[in-house]
């Protein structure tokens, strides 16, 4: 929606100024807040995520802990589960598996030991206990986790 | 020397050699490649081959395979090795300035600069990202950005927001970066990260354009700054396409629809799958198509595969188009038609809006594209279900009748500026296939008790609502006034919420009741409102537990299939069904009505379509019509005409059905201990043709035999004793289950087994510790006396059970 008023503000030859888009969010784009991701289960109980706020810069062989916005239309109580594609070597998600609460929002954090010494592409999926996730790669999205200290 | 080594040495010589003879082909690759991290490398080659795969254009299998390898033994000579197979594939390589324009560097890549007349071709840009920009890579110069912004899904135009067929037709080219899933909408930060960008050519021939590449996280910069972009001259050749005209006979001869998934030698899809235009999904290989209508190709060889519902055989011919007058012909063929016996098939949970198809809530797809999904399936009925993300928009079409519309296009104009002219057609078949738009409750308040299927609906707003927000916040009063208007009503995807660690069939651990299937069905079924749980969708332990301790409780509702398409299964409507028992077939509203009546009155089985129990009865008796009443117990007997079938071995299609690009949860998804998804696959003994048949009474397995699954109908006898009031059914777990016969013994009603019914005691209570909690402080009081209705039910029902 934000595009096409963009764009209609741009046929109409008054384009909209930046700071007026600014506050629009992007239909596929989750307010992340703070979060770096942002999971979405939909009315169907399926699992889709998007990538939020970028993760900081840290110590390379440190730990890291993602905060993870529940946008949870499907009101599911079940246990969010996450595991890593293609877990790179050294590197180790604690998984919660804390029940959801049901709520509309809910916050979830991640803990990933990584004990590499360069940048490592972390690829995240997401799913219940049915292994669930969603079509066409939605309930997946990766993050690069990049480090000082290292090579 | 190792295979590793071999293809090492042999694309470093490619490498070197393009290096050589063409610098501007894959500049500075040598000395980017000492700093590239080679994890994050590989993870984005291997996301950039995901999402070639799932827009129907992927990369070689010997190439795949070479990348596979190289993924293996990761190192700096991998990179340039890998560097080396994409080449062919990469149109442009960019090395990113650190704002994303000024000092961005473009030269072309190294793949043929081939288009398709009106038609979409994808390429991979390789993007050298030193300053780790977390931005979106944007390319510009020829028209584009035409995708959805409700979902990136590309799409050429948004209708509800702006024409866009003017701007389509008025340049001959445009492009489109794809920023879906896995590859995602930014740049990861990665020194070198492989995207896809799709490029549409409206004409034949040598064509010039002039692209710009550049990164911004700013998300009004497509709208300035333009002049600092920097852009590339590419010359194209266009390879010319015409309209190809398919001939789609049935097995008797008749014009149909069916689904067709083309693709060229090197497995490419056609038409370009991720830029279509409904009917033809961008989340599907297949499209549909009926007799004497046309696609766009350009010359050249194809693999044509034709299908129509599991009742049929699998289509596959080689097709050479060349010059004028080009022809597809398709006689389809049958392994099995049910209809011979009587039965008929429907998918009473599908839908026309939300999940895969669009997420805007003014946007889904109409009768005329649904119609001619169902058609193309070979289904009787298709059930669309109006539901939450798109119940606004997609409420106007239901009726209250069952309809067959003509499969028009939506919108004839993007049609004819986005691609071919081609005409919808009818066919003789047409009228067997029909609509009936009702409602599912899902993302409404009471959702969280389980979605609700309402089919047969007279008015789709309950009372007093204009709003979904305004409905109830538990299913009870629903059903109810369901109920009331003649509806048939039930439980969705009825698995979920009720896995349990068990693997065993019935087992008596107690769900979590915490998402979205059965759920308050166990309450509501002892109110007499609930005809049925709708399942093949999620695990068969999960679904048919709660059924078979109804049952044992001497409740009566059915098991159906459904596919909530295209939420749970993206691939195909009728992936799940229910075939139905008819005297004739149904054709139109009196059709419709005869066949949902008999539904709610267990003339079906239901599965996947690959396993038909084509005629049983017991002790005389079929399914869904009288009890059988014994005096005392006594051994009866069981006669089935049964057909299943399986490929003489697994066929990849069935190993990996995930041909579209859906992710976990396919039909044969390992999974969880819970048991494995239906797909007759998944019954097959060993290494064997067979499948096993099970005579189940009162939830257990009395009698096992094997069936060879070779489509061939097959008569079977069971005998069994009755020594109390019991349920008798039949089931291929999992591919098909019957609704079962009931047998009277002494006059006694059912109670099969005590331990059932504790079962569904303690349930009621974890579901109202479960569900009290959303529901409305208002609603709490009806709510709970409607629990302590079901708790009383059961433990009568557990008083008047003698048997553990």
């Amino acid at each position: 929606m934000k595009r096409a008023l963009a764009v209609a503000f741009l046929v109409a030859g008054t384009p909209a100024m930046a700071q007026d888009m600014s506050g629009m969010k992007m239909g596929n784009e989750a307010d992340a807040g703070n979060a770096q991701i942002v999971v979405t289960i939909n009315p169907e109980a399926r699992v889709s995520a998007v990538a939020g706020k970028a993760l900081p810069i840290r110590a390379c062989g440190s730990t890291v802990m993602l905060q993870v916005k529940i946008v949870n239309q499907g009101s599911v109580r079940a246990p969010l589960r996450t595991k890593l594609v293609d877990t790179p070597e050294n590197v180790v998600l604690h998984e919660s598996n804390v029940p959801l609460s049901g709520r509309p929002e809910e916050l979830q954090m991640l803990h990933i030991t990584s004990a590499r010494k360069e940048e490592t592409d972390l690829t995240f999926a997401f799913s219940f206990t049915n292994d669930r996730g969603d079509l066409a790669y939605r309930d997946q999205v990766h993050l690069l986790l990049r480090c000082l200290g290292g090579q | 020397m190792s295979r590793y080594t071999s293809i090492i040495d042999r694309r470093l010589v490619v490498a070197g050699s393009l290096l050589a003879s063409a610098g501007s082909i894959l500049p500075a690759v040598s000395a980017e490649v000492s700093n590239v991290p080679v994890q994050p490398y590989f993870a984005s080659v291997k996301r950039a081959m995901a999402a070639m795969a799932a827009i129907g254009q992927p990369i070689s299998a010997e190439d795949a395979a070479d990348l596979d390898m190289l993924m293996t033994h990761a190192d700096s000579n991998a990179v340039v090795s890998a560097d080396a197979i994409l080449s062919k594939y990469t149109l442009l390589n960019a090395t990113l300035g650190p704002d994303g324009y000024a000092k961005t560097k473009i030269t072309a890549g190294g793949a043929e600069k081939r288009l398709i007349e009106e038609g979409w071709t994808a390429f991979l840009i390789r993007v050298a990202n030193p300053s780790s920009l977390v931005a979106k890579l944007y390319i510009s110069g020829m028209t584009g950005a035409v995708s959805s912004p409700s979902t990136g899904a590309s799409r050429a135009g948004v209708r509800d927001t702006l024409n866009m067929s003017a701007s389509i037709a008025k340049t001959w080219g445009r492009t489109e970066i794809y920023r879906l899933p896995p590859i995602g909408p930014t740049l990861s930060g990665a020194p070198v990260d492989y995207q896809v960008v799709q490029i549409f050519s409206r004409d034949r021939g040598k064509r010039e354009g002039s692209i710009e590449v550049w990164a911004s996280s700013d998300p009004m910069a497509e709208y300035r700054d333009d002049y600092a972009r920097k852009r590339v001259q590419i010359e194209f050749d266009c390879a010319p396409s015409s309209d190809v005209l398919l001939r789609v006979r049935d097995h008797d001869d008749r014009g149909c629809m069916a689904s067709l998934i083309i693709k060229d030698k090197l497995d490419r899809i056609y038409p370009f799958q991720a830029m279509r235009l409904e009917p033809d999904m961008w989340f599907q290989p297949q499209i549909y198509r009926a007799d004497g209508e046309t696609v766009r190709l350009p010359d050249g060889n194809y693999v044509v595969e034709a299908r129509r519902g599991p009742e049929y055989l699998v289509n596959r011919q080689t097709v050479a188009l060349k010059g004028e007058a080009k022809e597809i012909h398709v006689k389809l063929e049958r392994w099995i038609d049910p209809a011979k016996w009587g039965w008929y098939s429907g998918d009473t949970h599908i839908h026309g809006g939300g999940c895969a198809h669009y997420e805007h809530p003014t946007e889904g797809v109409t009768p005329a594209t649904m119609i001619r999904h169902v058609r193309g399936e070979g289904l009787a009925i298709g059930e669309v279900l109006s539901w939450g993300p798109s119940w606004y928009y997609q409420k106007q079409f239901f009726t209250g009748h069952a309809v067959s519309p003509a499969a028009d296009l939506e919108h004839p104009e993007l049609q004819a500026a986005d691609n071919s002219n081609w005409s919808p057609k009818s066919t003789a078949e047409d009228a067997e296939s029909s609509l009936r738009y009702d409602v599912e409750v899902s993302n409404f308040p009471s959702s969280h008790c389980g979605h609700l299927v309402l089919l047969r609906l007279k008015e789709q707003d309950y009372p007093g609502t204009s709003l979904i927000q305004d409905w109830p916040s538990w299913n009870l009063p629903i059903l109810k006034w369901a109920k009331a208007q003649g509806g048939i009503v039930g439980y969705a995807h009825c698995g979920f919420g009720m896995e349990v660690e068990s693997t065993e069939l019935p087992n008596y651990d107690i769900p979590p009741m915490d998402s979205i299937g059965t759920q308050e069905a166990i309450v509501d079924v002892t109110h007499g409102f609930t005809d049925f749980l709708s399942g093949i969708d999620t695990f068969p332990i999960a679904e048919l537990n709660a059924w078979y301790h109804m049952l044992n409780c001497g409740f009566r509702l059915a098991m159906i299939g459904e596919t909530d398409f295209p939420c749970i299964y993206g691939e195909r409507p009728g992936v799940g069904r229910s075939y139905v028992r008819l005297s004739e077939r149904p054709i139109g509203d009196t059709g419709y009505e005869a066949w949902v009546r008999n539904l709610a009155q267990g003339r079906l089985y239901c599965g996947d379509g690959r396993t038909h129990f084509l005629d049983w009865s017991l002790a005389g008796q079929r399914p869904g019509e009288k009890d059988v009443q014994l005096a005392r117990s006594e051994q009866v007997s069981v006669k089935v005409l049964v057909a299943a079938r399986l490929e003489e071995m697994p066929h990849a299609d069935e190993v990996s059905p995930a041909s579209t690009p859906n992710g976990p949860g396919g039909p044969l998804s390992d999974g969880p201990p819970h048991g494995r998804m239906w797909n007759i696959e998944n019954a097959r003994i060993e290494n064997s043709r067979d499948v096993p048949v099970e005579l189940i009474a009162n939830g257990k397995v009395v009698e096992r035999q094997s069936l060879r699954a070779d489509g061939k109908p097959r008569a079977l006898s069971f005998s069994t004793r009755i020594e109390r009031s019991s349920w008798v059914a039949l089931r291929v777990l999992p591919s098909a289950h019957t609704y079962p016969v009931f047998i009277g013994v002494a006059g006694k009603p059912i109670r099969a087994s005590k331990q059932s019914a504790q079962w569904c005691r303690r349930c009621v209570d974890k579901l109202w510790e479960a569900k009290s909690p959303q529901i409305r402080e208002t609603e709490r009081p009806a709510a709970a006396d409607a629990y302590d209705h079901a708790r009383q039910s059961y433990d009568r029902i557990i008083a008047e059970s003698d048997q553990a």
